[in-house]
Parts: C-alpha cells; structure tokens; sequence
C-alpha cells in the first residue's frame, strides 16, 4: 500500500511537470502566431528610390528644341551654309543656360526652408540644335505677292508632322518701314522676312526672339511652381488662379439660361455647332486631356442681381457693372452641378436677359461698354450675355427664339478663347522691350483647331513638367504617410502603383531629352495617375490614433492573470528540481526520502490550487 | 500696315474687386451689427481662393439632440444663403429630427421656440445621414479616400484654390468628439486629416468651427498651415443650450451657434465684414463660456478675412475681351485632325486597377479561395500541430 502510493506521487510529479511544460509550451508557440496573425500587412514600399525623386537636382529636365533654319535657293547661294549654321549654333549655346542661371538663385532662397520640396520649383533647361537646309520649292520672295496668313502658312509647311521648329528666312516688302517681321505662324513656322540677308542680320533677328519666346515659356512654367501669398496682382498669379488643375478627363457643360420663359422660349443647334466649333479642339488635344460634353436649356433663370439702368443719348439699355459680376451666378437656383462623375467640370452659360431688362451689357472699370459682353470665372468657366435680345423689337408675338449655327458662331468664339484660357493655353506674346528694335510680330492663328503647333508644344511641356513633379510630390507623401502611420495596411496594389510611377518616371527622364514630347507627356501622366490613385486608395486610411496606454489598458487583463501564476509554479517547479536533485545526492535514508515527498504532494495540491485560481 | 493692325491684340485684363474694411472698434457687448460703423481701412486685399466648400457635421443621434441637428441646418442654411453651391457643400446628419415620431411639428427643423424660419424647407440637400456619419466616413470624406462608387455628391474636391469650412457639433469632451455614441473622434485624428488635406493641397485655407463641449481641446494638436480654428469653449469649460421649444420640450440651438448666427444672418455677398468682426461679437456673458480662437497658424491678418471667404462664395471674374478666331462655312464643315496615335502606357495601370474598380469582398469580409486555404501559412499550421498536440497530451494525463 505504501509502495503504490509512493509510486503514485511519483507518477504525480512527473504528471504535474507535464501539465506545465505543456501550457508553457502552448504559451511559448502561441505568442508568436497571436503576434504575428494580428500584424498588419504593410508592402515594403521602394522608399530608397523615392527619395531620390525628392532631390531637387534629380528633377531636372531639359528639353532639346531642334531648329531647322531653311533658306530659299536664291538667297543660299550667297551664303556660306555651314558657317553660317556654326555660328547660328554657337549664338544659341552662348545663352543656352536659362535653367540654370535661374537656379543659382533660386536654390540660395529655399535651401532653409523646410516644408520640402514644395517651394522647389523644378530646374527646367532647353538646349538648342541647329541645322540650316536649302529649298528650292519656293523664292525669297514669295511672300510679296501673297497675305500672310493661315493659307499662306499651310502653303510653306513641309511636313506638318515634324517635331522640329522650322525657321523660314524670306524677302520683306520694299515699303515696309521696320527693319524686320516676324511671323509666328500655326505649323511650328517662324518666319522672319528680312531685306538684308547678310549672315550677322540673320542672326541678329532670329536668335534673340526666338530665345526669348523659349525664355517666356521657362518663367511660365516656374512661376506655376511657386507659392507665394502675397497680395500682388501680378500676371503670374493671375494666370495660376485662372487654370484648371490637370485632370485626365475634364467635364464641360454648355448651358443655355432663358432669363424669363414668358418673353421667348429658346434653342439652340448646340450639337451640330460643338462637332463643328469645338470637335477639332477637342480632338487636338485628346491626349492630353479627354472631354466630356453635355448641355441643357434652364426656362426661369433669374439673375442674382438687378441690372442698372442706363439712358444717356437715347441709348436706353441695362447695364451690370464688372465689380458686381462676382455675384452673377445664382448658385441656389442654378442647377449646374454634375452628379455623374467626378472629373473637374466646366460650365458655359449663354445668359439670355429677359425681356425687361434688355439689352444687357457689361461696363468695364472705366465704365464703358464692353464689347464681348462676356467674361471668365477662374477654374469654373465663362458667361456670354446675349446682347442682340433687345426690347425694342416689336415682335411680341414672335416668341420662339431659335439660336441657329451661325448665330452661335461669335458665341462659340468667345467659348473658345475663355476655354484656352482656363486649360492654360498661353498665347505666344513678345512684350515691346523683349524685341530688338523696330521689329514688328505677327500672331498667326489657326482658325481650324484653335490651338496653333507652338501653343500645344508649350501646354505639353508645361504639363509635363508639372505632372513629373506633382507624381514625385504624392509619391513623397504617400511614403511619409505610410512611414508616419505605423498601424495602416500596406496592400501589394499599392506597391505595384508606385512602383509602375517610378517606372514612369525613370522613363520619362529617360525620354526627356529626346523630341517626342508627346511620348514623355504620356509617361508623365502615368506616373501622376498612379501615384495619385495609390496616395488616395480608400485602403489607406489608417487605423484611428490608438496611443500605446490604450493597448496595455487592453491587453493587460488577459496577460496578468495567466502569466502571474504561470511563473510562479515554473520558479517553484525549478526550485523543488533542485531540492530533489541536492537530496537525492547528499541523502541515503529512504524514510526522510519519503517524508520529503509527503512535503511535496502538498505543496503540489497548493500550487495547482494556485493555477485553477489564475485560469 | 493693313495686316499688322487687323492682328494688333489688346492685352486681357483683369478686375478684383476685393476692398477690406475692418472694424476697428472693439464692441464689448453683442449689439446689433450696423453697416454705417465699418471704417475702410484702404488696404485692398485680394483672396486667393477660387471656390468655397462646407462641410457640415452633426455627430449626435436621438431625439433630445434637436438642438445640435438645428446647429448644423442654421449654418447650412447661412452658407447656401451666401452663394456655395449645394453641390459644394457636404452635409452630415446623424439623425432625421424632423421625421422623429416626437416631433410635434412633423418634417420641420426650427432653431427658435417662435418657430418662424424653417430650416429643413424644401431645398435641403442631405449627403451622410443616420449612420453613415461614422468616424471612417469623415475621415475618408477630409483625406479623399473613397471607394470607386462613392457618387460625386459625397466627395469633397477641393483643390489648393479652396477655402473649406468645416463645422462641427455634438457632444464632445477634453481632445475627443463623439459620433453617434458608439466612436468617437480624437483632435490628433482630426489634425492628422487636415495635414493629409494639406499634403496634397486640398485646401487654400480652411477654417474649423466647432460647438461641443471642450471645444478648444479639439483643434490644440492640429499644425498644419492656413488652418484657423475656433470652438465655443475652452478646455475645462462646457458649452450650452440656447433655450427651449416648450412645445417640442427639447433645446432648440446652442448658444455659441445661435450668437454667431445673430451677426451672421445680417452678412451679405457684397458685405465687408471680416472675422475679426464676427469673433468680436463673441460675448462670455452670453454665451456662458469662453469661446476659443486658434490663428497662430493663419497667416492672414483676420481683420482682412472676409466672412465670406468662408461662409460664402464670391467669384472673382475676369472680362473676356475677344473670341478665338473661326472659319467654319458651314454645319457640316469640320476639320479633320490628324491623329499621330501614341502607344499609351495606360494597360498597366489598368491591370493593376482591374481588380478593385468594383469595391469587393475585401473591405469587407476575407474571401476564402478553398485550394491556399489549407496551407496558408506554415507557421499557422505549425502553430495548430502544436495545440492539437498539447491537448492530446494533456488529455492523456488526465485520463
């Protein structure tokens, strides 16, 4: 009997050992699972290749501009066409620096601050490559005979689908009193009529204008960069206030407001008139941006304001000053928002007055009539108010109004210039005291597309430009956001989106320095696209601030009880190990043996009691 | 000659008409604003901003909350008064009051026991009600962060030529707001959205307005720049009803609500009133607590702020002064664009994006695909082989 209950606490020594080897093993494997299960998943991000988009040096782009300087036979042969090409070239690399020359200065201003890269604009360079050919298509004098305008320009175009800048150099007018005309003309065409076709002339009246357009363009595309807020009106600031932001996709909606159903109903041929006026825009500039038309007729649109009355002269008619205009759009009653998608909408309104209070026109500051009766409200759109409606027809009973194609036609005009206008279309413009002296410039237009060659260039360069370094931008945040939330999900999507932007980017850097623009244009837009879609993916909203406390707060209950008992009967276990082992050496007598394993049983019985209490 | 004068262009102007006129005299007391008092100062100031957006948050659900659902419709009401667009005005509602059972004047809101204005109207776009006002939603609705089929009325586009408003009341306590008693918000939450906001240049300024108790607590940790806060108490101190509709038998305004109200509703558009103006009006006495203003991070002097600048959208305009040149004979004559196509990049953005365009299980539920299930991660499995074999042991020793 006392043998087996000898046996029996043996047995029950190892048991109870068991039984706590396995609930710390069970502890000791669970740990790790729980810790690791409960992890988020964060995708490790390329943020090594980030930063480096972060460095303002890394975002320098030079754009190369082929010029083809093409002399009629007749006057080459009096020229020396190599030299004259060296030289050509060596004025342009004379000045060839704009974008550095500008940085020097700029990088000493911003170096102390520390809101990033934000006040960096980017480091933007052209440089120039000449080469001068011959033709025999054409004489010097051509243009004597001929208007110069889009057809005589469409009539010297070689190749319309070149990215080289062609420079004409042709024969003046013999009455003509300045020195030199340029025209700028649709198709990349720079034609310089001159009298004097000495080499020095040549360069004399080419190489500074053409400098200088470059020049304009440069300081356009900086001043977009820079972030000042001080209360200056200048043409700059203007200029950004007024231009959409670059979307992929824009929405425009063409409306026709009746000021009071009851004098006229309308409408119009809009759709026949978008295709026709609008179409080739829009095609043009399809890749950078696409369009979305649509259009409606609102009976019952009353003005927010009431127009002045004006009667001087027997010229009766109601006015609204400019100063007013900001309150012309009735937003509570006007339904001009889109519901559909969510792309940048922009609104054209074809305001017609009604019948009291026709005709309506606009005075500018000085208190004139302005002529257009229309005006822009920057990065929303633009109003033409019919002035033609006026009340002194006495066709009371004709109250049909139908705004046929031809009487859309000065509207669509106006349409269309507030439009470039808000897209960021700049017209090619020389100030007087840019110009060498007595040089006169003509502007050529394309009446076709609306947007001449050298304009579409400019936009492209400049969306380029502010695409590439608005991806780098969202893709700094984008890694400061993941790095600042440690709690967020990083989903593999997501690094895949900023790794195709920094692809995108490589190669746009890549592409830069070649001519096809339209090629870096398109990685630009990827690379905006991507970044900006892995910046605002509805999975990277993070966990709400949760501050470490809360978590002890929370875990604590659960681990105290378990581990507080756990370790206890562990430091016991040790402790009787060593106990055992010491007798069992030192001592023989099996009887103090045995009293010593009565001791133990109970200390058992208490230590377990210990445990169900703690589980 | 003929030529050169046909293409001579006038340069395009432009015309601001932004004149400042700050009050310069400190009124103690609330007394009715008169126009006559404002001084022009002759500075001009011009604002930078192009549009405006609201958005406007009420947190608390139930009935006995009337009051912070006829806060938020007062402002509501003010903005849309002031011209900003419904369109660019987000509207959170945690409860509908006006359709309460309790409510004895059915589909009406009124902030005042005359009952004279009624708030809900017929023209009242609401964006978030009952419980999609939720933290998540708010915070997704400040950073942009949207599932694909969120319409475009719940969306906040704003771009860095925006001045928002943000409004904020419910019950709230020191550096946290709560929404429809289950969550709540904290103010590191809040200024960590409007840092996100300002990251990606959300906002031109943006001006956080909050009736709650605490109110001050809640903007202390914001940092980003051109934020200007203001909250109806400070830390420590609470924030109090206006008075009762005996009739409905509940609150019918807050006090700090109401006593903006009082100076905002004698704002127009073409008023040039400044914050400075309105903050002034604030009285203790009235109010009953301490109204807090944060500006440290503005950098506009607020005697130059224009309550509409934030409260109402006033657009600056530009004269058209030419069209862009035609020539088109007729309807059919539409000039054909070459196309020079360009082998565009967009398939890999699209393979990437192929898969979430339609929001799916995954924001939701995990999906299990039955073939990895099994061995989705060997230390899970290895983790299991050790449980199983624990409890066989145990159960052994047992037995």
């Amino acid at each position: 009997m006392r043998r087996e209950r000898e046996l029996y606490e043996k047995h029950q020594v190892s048991n109870r050992l068991h039984i706590i080897g396995a609930i710390w093993l069970v502890f000791l494997i669970g740990i790790p699972i729980w810790w690791k299960t409960t992890e988020v998943y964060r995708a490790s991000l390329p943020y090594k290749e980030v930063q480096k988009w972060q460095d303002p040096n890394s975002l320098y782009i030079n754009f190369s501009i082929q010029l083809s300087y093409i002399l009629p036979n007749d006057i080459a042969k009096d020229i020396n066409i190599n030299s004259l090409n060296e030289n050509i070239q060596e004025e342009f690399n004379k000045k060839n620096i704009i974008g550095n020359n500008n940085d020097n200065t700029q990088d000493n201003t911003s170096t102390d601050d520390d809101d990033f890269e934000y006040t960096y604009p980017p480091k933007i360079g052209f440089s120039f490559s000449v080469n001068t050919k011959t033709t025999d298509k054409w004489n010097s004098n051509i243009a004597l005979t001929r208007n110069i305008d889009e057809n005589f320009d469409d009539l010297l175009t070689l190749d319309t689908d070149t990215d080289e800048y062609n420079v004409y150099i042709l024969k003046q007018k013999e009455t003509s009193k300045s020195f030199a005309d340029v025209y700028i003309g649709k198709n990349k065409q720079f034609m310089i009529f001159l009298k004097d076709f000495s080499e020095e002339n040549i360069i004399k009246y080419t190489v500074p204008i053409i400098l200088n357009m470059f020049e304009n363009e440069h300081s356009d595309i900086i001043s977009s960069f820079t972030e000042e807020r001080d209360e200056n009106e200048s043409k700059e600031e203007i200029r950004k206030m007024r231009t959409f932001k670059y979307a992929s996709n824009y929405q425009i909606l063409y409306s026709l407001f009746n000021g009071n159903v009851n004098d006229y109903t309308v409408n119009w041929e809009i759709e026949k008139s978008i295709k026709s006026y609008f179409g080739p825009f829009f095609d043009t500039l399809s890749f950078i941006s696409k369009f979305d038309v649509t259009s409606q007729i609102q009976n019952f649109a009353t003005l927010p304001l009431t127009a002045k009355y004006s009667n001087d002269n027997d010229n009766k008619y109601y006015y609204l000053e400019a100063k007013d205009l900001g309150h012309f759009i009735n937003s509570a009653e006007w339904n001009l928002a889109s519901p559909v998608s969510t792309a940048p909408p922009i609104n054209f309104i074809l305001y017609i007055p009604p019948y009291s209070q026709s005709p309506l026109y606009i005075h500018d500051s000085k208190g004139e009539i302005l002529e257009t009766n229309a005006f822009l409200i920057p990065r929303w759109g633009g109003i033409v108010i019919d002035k033609n409606r006026n009340n002194t027809m006495d066709n009371i009973g004709e109250h049909q109004y139908i705004y046929s194609f031809k009487d859309l036609h000065p509207i669509m005009e106006l349409f269309l210039d507030q439009l470039r206008s808000l897209l960021g279309i700049n017209e090619i413009k020389f100030l007087p005291t840019d110009l060498p002296r007595n040089v006169r410039v003509l502007y050529g237009t394309d009446s076709k597309r609306g947007i001449t060659a050298w304009e579409l260039d400019q936009l492209l360069r400049k969306r380029t430009v502010q695409n590439l370094v608005n991806a780098s931008r969202t893709l700094n945040s984008l890694a400061k956001l993941v790095g600042s939330l440690r709690n967020m999900v990083v989903k593999d999507k997501i690094k895949d989106k900023v790794d195709f932007a920094l692809e995108c980017l490589e190669n746009a850097y890549k592409e830069v320095n070649g001519r096809n623009y339209k090629q870096v244009f398109l990685y630009s837009k990827n690379a905006l696209i991507a970044s900006e879609e892995a910046f605002f993916d509805p999975t990277m909203v993070s966990m709400l601030y949760f501050p470490d406390e809360h978590k002890y707060a929370v875990y604590m209950p659960l681990f105290l009880p378990i581990s507080v008992p756990l370790a206890l009967v562990l430091k016991e276990e040790f402790k009787k190990r060593k106990k055992n082992k010491k007798q069992s050496s030192t001592s023989s007598s099996k009887s103090e043996e045995s009293n010593k394993n009565v001791n133990e049983k109970e200390s058992t019985s208490e230590s377990q009691s210990i445990e169900t209490n703690g589980s | 000659m003929k030529l050169l004068h046909n293409y001579i262009y006038i340069f395009s102007f432009v015309i601001l008409f932004f004149i400042s006129i700050c009050r310069s005299e400190y009124s103690s007391g609330f007394h009715f604003p008169n126009e006559r008092e404002e001084i022009i100062d002759g500075f001009f100031s011009k604002s930078r901003h192009t549009n405006n957006w609201a958005v406007l948050v009420d947190t608390s659900r139930y009935w006995f909350n009337y009051r912070h659902i006829a806060n938020v419709l007062s402002i509501y009401r003010t903005v849309k008064r002031l011209g900003i667009p419904d369109s660019n005005i987000i509207l959170m509602l945690a409860d509908d009051v006006a359709c309460n059972p309790r409510n004895r004047f059915q589909a009406t809101v009124y902030n005042n026991a005359e009952r004279k204005l009624d708030l809900y109207g017929d023209n009242i776009e609401v964006d978030y009600r009952g419980y999609e006002v939720t933290v998540e939603n708010f915070i997704r609705l400040l950073t942009g962060r949207h599932l694909p089929d969120t319409p475009r009325s719940k969306r906040l586009l704003s771009d860095d030529r925006s001045n928002v408003l943000v409004y904020m009341t419910g019950h709230g306590g020191e550096e946290f707001l709560k929404f429809q008693d289950t969550e709540e918000i904290s103010s590191y939450d809040v200024a960590d959205a409007f840092e996100q906001m300002w990251e990606k240049r959300r906002y031109n300024e943006l001006l956080f307005m909050i009736d709650t108790c605490q109110a001050s607590s809640m903007f202390s940790r914001v940092y980003s720049p051109n934020i200007l806060a203001t909250g109806s108490s400070q830390t420590g101190q609470n924030s109090y009803s206006h008075h009762l509709d005996p009739e409905l038998g509940v609150a019918v305004i807050d006090r700090y609500t109401y006593y903006n109200l009082e100076t905002l509703e004698y704002v127009t558009l073409q008023s040039q009133k400044t914050l400075q103006y309105l903050f002034n009006t604030y009285d203790v006495s009235l109010i009953h607590s301490t109204p807090g203003i944060r500006h440290d991070l503005f950098e506009r002097n607020l005697n130059k702020v224009l309550i509409t600048d934030f409260f109402g959208a006033v657009y600056n305009i530009e004269l058209t002064l030419k069209g862009y040149k035609l020539s088109r004979s007729n309807e059919n004559d539409i000039p054909l664009i070459q196309h020079n196509t360009i082998d565009d990049n967009e398939e890999t953005l699209n393979r990437i994006n192929n898969n979430d365009l339609i929001p799916k299980n995954e924001y939701k539920m995990i999906k299990i695909r039955s073939k990895r299930s099994a061995k989705v991660s060997p230390i899970f499995l290895l983790g299991f082989v050790a449980l199983i074999s624990g409890v066989i042991f145990m159960s052994k020793i047992v037995n």
